[in-house]
């Protein structure tokens, strides 16, 4: 199947997950990191995950972006079964489907902003040097931060540098983004700020958000939240 | 499977991020240096030795043996007359010989260590290798005559020390050194006596009759540098008398008729001591001593190759567990396995590419090296062949830790710690 036939399938839901259980083995210990999730995200939705530390939200949103695989259960992506697809073509899918935007922001140092942003597009086929660096523009521009194209991570505040990742997640325009507590490394004003770029993303350009984070007043502010509890799903 | 088009895309970034670290990729670039001149000076030797050895000798050694043939130190005085009776007596019974087709005298035979370099004067000094021989040398090492002829006895009227011509034959490397395109044939070269002892002797003229195709005396590592033949008859006494026979054989001839030979010798001229040999027996104990000083060459080098290899996997090992969370980025961005190998392996190549133009800003100096004379066409070959090899090296160095890098789970790239 198709990516673009799976996307002609479920029109509603991005992502469905149905009796998902993640396990980790090794030679005496068996640990369940998921147990039964059953998750499903409407186009456009502003999802947050919640739980304690341990619980299970980071597996989960590494599950649900296809960084991991999940031991058991079925995963539609766009309606198209995603634990069935072989390794290239989940990263396909991750490239043209999925933005993540991580907590300490994971930028390269030695790479300028716009360097930065255009990562996603490097592993993206038919895309010449000048229209990625276009998309790279148009990405920087919509967080703010055209004036620091030519800044090292370094030189760059938190809250800038978090503006970089999101610009990086969104640059090659995905349906669906993950975030892992963006705020966790950011003062309140700061985290307000990239709730702000979220929430307009999600507002004005339809994009589908699921964020993990331990703050109420942010879970407050999406349209649902899944809470983890021991890796079950509790809400 | 690779996929070019999208991996290439990398490359621009690969060439901005060896950039910008260039401050900790110095070292890496130094050692990577360092095996490009270790490389280069291989392929060069290598090379060098290669192509030389392909040129034509100039001469056959097969079937000829190598008398050396000189009066006992214990045996009566006797006048140089008689001596070179003997001589022209031993010549005579080799020739006599039923397994024997010709014998020559020489001073220097080839494959030998020893050497008489002597510097003449054509404009300006050249340096000229020079060996005395009679008659039928042409004829025992089969010489290839390209211009002129060789001795005959018409050349007596120039024997001797008296004389202030001598007849010579010389190789096309000299002709050319000291005519260029001139017809050498009939022309003098002069030689330059010495420093301090001779300088106030007459100059001798050296007239050329003849040229040869080539004749490289050292062996087939050796290049072709100027040559001269200088003829002398062992029965004027006011001749150079060489110590050597040349004797060439008949096909077949078994190695155990040197015995006959030598007892036919030590019955001709009883007062003189014999020594046979084979030119091939000498062409292979002058290949065993190029191999000597070159194997530890070569073994040296090696290693220090292998020791740079070594040094450059644990390098870029070591980048790529520095670096697992900027892979872990790239491959939740939706790089592929391939893209990873390809990145890691791409960015050693990217560095190769900065050391190997500083490499040859340095190998370009090479020339200046004075005694330097390998030919332009081995210094370019050897240039390509060390870019290569560059390349191989490093991209050999980067395939494990590429892998290494490629397998590991984007998940478990970002949680590294």
């Amino acid at each position: 199947m198709t990516l673009q036939h799976a996307q002609t399938l479920t029109k509603a839901a991005v992502l469905e997950l149905a009796g998902i259980e993640k396990i980790y083995r090794t030679d005496s210990l068996e640990t369940v990191a998921l147990a039964n999730i059953n998750i499903s995200i409407q186009q456009g939705e502003f999802v947050s995950i919640m739980g304690p530390s341990g619980s299970g939200k980071s597996t989960l949103l590494n599950v649900l972006g296809l960084l991991d695989a999940p031991s058991k259960g079925v995963m539609r992506l766009h309606g198209m079964d995603v634990t069935k697809l072989k390794e290239n073509a989940i990263a396909q899918v991750r490239n043209q489907e999925i933005g993540f935007i991580f907590q300490s922001f994971h930028l390269v140092n030695d790479l300028r902003v716009l360097d930065n942003v255009e990562i996603p597009l490097l592993y993206r086929k038919g895309l010449s040097g000048s229209e990625r660096k276009q998309l790279a523009l148009e990405a920087v521009q919509q967080v703010g931060l055209s004036s620091r194209t030519k800044h090292f991570p370094s030189q760059l505040s938190g809250g800038q540098q978090q503006r970089v990742a999101i610009a990086r997640a969104i640059v090659g325009k995905p349906k669906l983004l993950l975030a892992d507590e963006p705020t966790g490394n950011l003062d309140s004003a700061m985290g307000d700020e990239i709730m702000n770029i979220l929430h307009t993303l999600n507002r004005e350009h339809g994009t589908t958000i699921a964020m993990v984070t331990h703050d109420e007043r942010l879970a407050a502010q999406t349209d649902r939240t899944i809470r983890i509890f021991d890796g079950q799903q509790v809400a | 499977m690779l996929n070019f088009s999208k991996n290439f895309s990398q490359i621009p970034q690969l060439f901005k991020l060896v950039w910008n670290r260039k401050r900790s990729n110095a070292l890496m670039v130094t050692e990577l240096v360092a095996a490009f001149m270790v490389l280069f000076f291989v392929c060069l030797a290598v090379l060098h030795f290669a192509l030389t050895y392909r040129l034509p000798l100039g001469y056959e050694y097969e079937n000829v043996w190598n008398i050396q043939a000189y009066r006992k130190q214990s045996a009566e005085v006797e006048s140089t007359a008689i001596t070179r009776q003997s001589a022209q007596r031993l010549v005579s019974v080799l020739r006599g010989l039923p397994s024997v087709e010709l014998a020559s005298f020489v001073s220097t035979t080839p494959f030998s260590f020893s050497h008489r370099m002597t510097s003449f004067n054509r404009g300006e000094k050249y340096k000229t290798e020079i060996s005395i021989v009679t008659n039928e040398f042409d004829k025992t090492m089969n010489l290839t005559l390209t211009q002129g002829r060789w001795f005959n006895a018409s050349d007596d009227a120039y024997n001797g020390t008296t004389s202030t011509v001598k007849v010579v034959v010389i190789n096309e490397c000299a002709a050319a050194t000291f005519f260029g395109k001139e017809n050498p044939i009939g022309r003098d070269i002069t030689y330059i006596p010495g420093e301090g002892i001779g300088k106030d002797l007459e100059r001798t003229r050296y007239r050329v009759v003849g040229v040869i195709s080539s004749f490289r005396k050292g062996s087939e590592f050796d290049q072709s540098g100027n040559f001269m033949f200088e003829r002398t008859n062992i029965l004027d006494t006011t001749s150079f008398l060489p110590s050597q026979i040349l004797v060439k054989m008949k096909p077949g001839t078994a190695a155990s008729y040197e015995e006959e030979m030598l007892k036919k010798l030590e019955q001709t001229a009883p007062n003189w001591s014999f020594q046979i040999t084979t030119l091939a027996a000498d062409r292979e104990k002058k290949h065993k001593n190029l191999y000597f000083a070159l194997i530890p060459g070569l073994t040296i080098a090696a290693f220090l190759l292998i020791t740079v290899g070594l040094g450059l996997v644990g390098v870029v090992w070591q980048s790529v567990t520095r670096r697992m969370r900027e892979l872990g980025v790239r491959r939740a961005f939706g790089a592929t396995r391939q893209d990873i190998y390809f990145f890691v392996i791409g960015e050693l190549v990217a560095l190769t590419t900065f050391a190997v133009v500083f490499g040859l800003f340095l190998v370009a100096q090479v020339p200046l090296i004075p005694f330097y004379e390998v030919p332009t066409a081995t210094y370019a070959l050897s240039i390509c062949a060390a870019v290569i090899g560059m390349y191989i090296l490093t991209t050999l160095c980067a395939l494990y830790p590429s892998r290494l890098a490629g397998t590991v789970q984007p998940s478990d790239a970002l949680r590294y710690e």
